[in-house]
């Protein structure tokens, strides 16, 4: 029969009896803890760099359809278009 | 004066069929980037219709270069004169029979074109069968030197620059056969920056007595392919012997210095389990073994164990293992990151071997195997090769892909190999391994902070990979190292939603994996001759 010691008795032994061991295990935590946050940061700054880009090719594109619109509304034809169909806009009452 | 074409397209020819050189001819006369030049070099064909045909396709167009050589001197000598030839900045190499895609040259021409110091560049291929139809796409992996150890995964379309080629000496005579390899080694050696362009840009052409159609068609190149290997290790520093384990592939069987201290890490409740129709100790039967199939003698078992862990248990581990084994009492609520983490811990070893305690070591010197790696310095993590109880294929590396984190070729059969590629039984390099046999050095583990302790059960090894990569370090699978894993094949596990919320948290969600390209719009192997472009049948039951 081996001679099997508790837990409490391991701890005493191995960390209480240094306590560079029970540093060592806090370390590790935070190291991942740090790789872990440091890891979100860099996903997040990718994401949020590409949802910029994403805004400013939107941003573009509505402003190239107001221009469009701009456009429209001062052509000959939208004019006349507009000028024949104001009176049906006073039957919508 | 005119400038130098940015590509020279090398052809050694010997005695194809005529018509297959005219088509590999027109493949290059029809790309679509123009600054190329192709130098048919005709290595003293014996057919008449053969040197017929060549002058006649040199006289097609003026970028194409015919050099006849008076005497036959074999692929090496050709591919030489081919090379000396040459007036481009990069150089290609195109085999007689074989086809570039159309846009070959120009996919090339825009990956050099976005960095200055691209010195080789290769790109996925397919097979062009008697039928004339393309077929078995090889969807490479991204630069993988280990895997090029095992095999010559570049070839083909390798696009070299030439002045590199020359300083490293070009083809090297004594190498035939494997001569395509060999230079491969050796430019990549040197090259500053490698680029893999995932796109079949080549054709590669079955012939009846082809490399293609017979990985053993041609015995001489295979050996001359494992000194080409040996010949790297020398070069490059690793201690080891090169081995040829089948047509094309080899191992590197490295050395583990003996004064290496190796501690293995096994985290265990001591339960048992009906393995084989007979009720078995787990933990005792994977230290058994461990220490059954190793001749390292500087190690230490350390178990990490559950308190309830019954009395014999343990008592049998110290018979077994004696002054080697280390106890690690555990008495807190499970959480298979912190075990693994306080094993880590109280072991005293340079290399840790993680292993879970529901395996069973199948190969000879499977530690030496997964350990001696390590002793690369940018090799950071290793895994092995394990199979259910049933032989079917439990892991050959993980795979991170489309959003899943996935053992390809789980539940195959022992012997499937992985296709052209041979991907499951070559020693290769793997965004992750699982955690259930996991070798690393010990400055490794502690630089990014062991397990993450907030995953207790599920991807604590996926997210273990993720940080180790993301440290710069390579992950090998090794195909050589072969252990049973005991898990259930039938009871599939279902992953906690909120592990794969952490993971995705701190690694995004996974798209393409860069060592095993899964490319789930491509036909499934059985459809794959089945044209791409075929219409889908309307959906029914819809206006």
């Amino acid at each position: 029969m081996i001679d099997q010691q508790s837990p409490e008795a391991w701890r005493e032994r191995v960390f209480a009896a240094d306590e560079e061991l029970l540093a060592r295990h806090a370390e590790l935590v935070a190291i991942d803890n740090v790789i872990g946050l440091e890891a979100q940061v860099a996903r997040l700054q990718h994401d949020l760099k590409k949802a910029k880009e994403r805004t400013k090719d939107l941003q573009a594109l509505v402003r190239a359809r107001d221009e469009e619109l701009a456009a429209m509304r001062a052509s000959r034809s939208w004019r006349v278009g507009r000028a024949l169909v104001r009176p049906l806009s006073r039957l919508r009452g | 004066m005119t400038a130098a074409p940015l590509f020279s397209v090398v052809t050694p020819v010997y005695d194809p069929p005529p018509a297959v050189l005219v088509a590999a001819v027109e493949s290059v006369l029809a790309q679509t980037f123009r600054d190329w030049e192709l130098i048919l070099v005709d290595d003293a064909s014996t057919d008449p219709e053969v040197r017929r045909t060549l002058r006649e396709q040199a006289a097609r167009d003026p970028r194409v270069k015919l050099v006849e050589r008076p005497t036959n001197g074999h692929i090496v000598a050709a591919s030489n004169d081919g090379v000396a030839a040459a007036a481009g900045t990069f150089v290609a190499f195109l085999d007689h029979d074989d086809l570039l895609a159309p846009d070959a040259l120009a996919v090339n021409a825009r990956r050099i074109a976005e960095h200055d110091d691209v010195d080789y560049l290769y790109s996925d291929e397919d097979r062009i069968r008697e039928d004339g139809r393309f077929a078995d796409p090889f969807h490479k992996p991204d630069w993988s030197p280990e895997r090029l150890r095992s095999q010559n995964y570049c070839n083909h379309f390798s696009v070299m620059r030439a002045s590199l080629v020359r300083e490293v000496g070009g083809f090297r005579e004594g190498f035939e056969g494997a001569q395509d390899h060999d230079l491969v080694l050796r430019v990549t050696e040197q090259a500053r920056r490698i680029v893999h362009i995932p796109q079949v840009l080549y054709h590669w052409r079955v012939l009846p007595g082809s490399v293609a159609g017979d990985g053993g068609a041609k015995p001489y190149a295979l050996e001359a392919g494992r000194r080409a290997v040996q010949d790297h290790l020398a070069r490059v520093g690793i201690a080891g012997t090169v081995e040829l384990v089948g047509p094309g592939r080899y191992h590197t069987r490295r050395v583990l210095p003996p004064e290496r201290r190796v501690s293995v890490v096994i985290p265990t409740r001591g339960s048992t389990s009906l393995l084989w129709g007979r009720r078995t100790t787990l933990v005792t039967r994977a230290v058994r073994s461990a220490l059954a199939t190793t001749r390292h003698a500087n190690l230490e078992i350390v178990v990490v164990y559950d308190t309830d862990t019954p009395d014999a248990v343990l008592a049998e581990l110290h018979e077994i293992a004696g002054e080697r084994l280390v106890l690690v009492p555990y008495d807190e609520p499970f959480n298979y990151s912190h075990k693994v983490n306080l094993g880590v811990l109280a072991s005293t070893g340079d290399r840790l071997l993680i292993l879970n305690d529901d395996v069973e070591v199948r190969s000879d010197q499977w530690l030496e195997e997964l350990i001696a790696p390590l002793e690369q310095p940018d090799v950071g993590m290793t895994g092995a090769r394990l199979l259910y109880s049933s032989t079917a294929v439990q892991h050959v590396g993980l795979a991170f892909s489309h959003g899943r984190y996935v053992h390809p070729y789980k539940k195959s059969p022992a012997d499937l190999q992985g296709g052209w590629g041979k991907t499951a039984v070559i020693d290769r390099e793997v965004s992750g391994v699982t955690g259930a046999c996991v070798g690393i050095r010990r400055e490794v583990y502690f630089e990014v902070g062991g397990h993450t302790e907030q995953l207790r059960e599920d991807y604590n090894d996926v997210d273990f990979s993720y940080k180790v990569a993301t440290a710069g370090y390579r992950i090998l699978f090794l195909a050589h190292c072969e252990l049973f894993h005991f898990e259930s094949q039938t009871r599939e596990a279902i992953p906690n939603p909120d592990d794969t919320r952490f993971l995705r948290r701190r690694w995004g969600i996974p798209w393409r994996d860069r060592y095993t390209p899964v490319y789930p719009n491509l036909p499934r192997p059985e459809d794959r001759d089945i044209a791409l472009t075929r219409p889908r049948p309307a959906k029914e039951g819809r206006s």
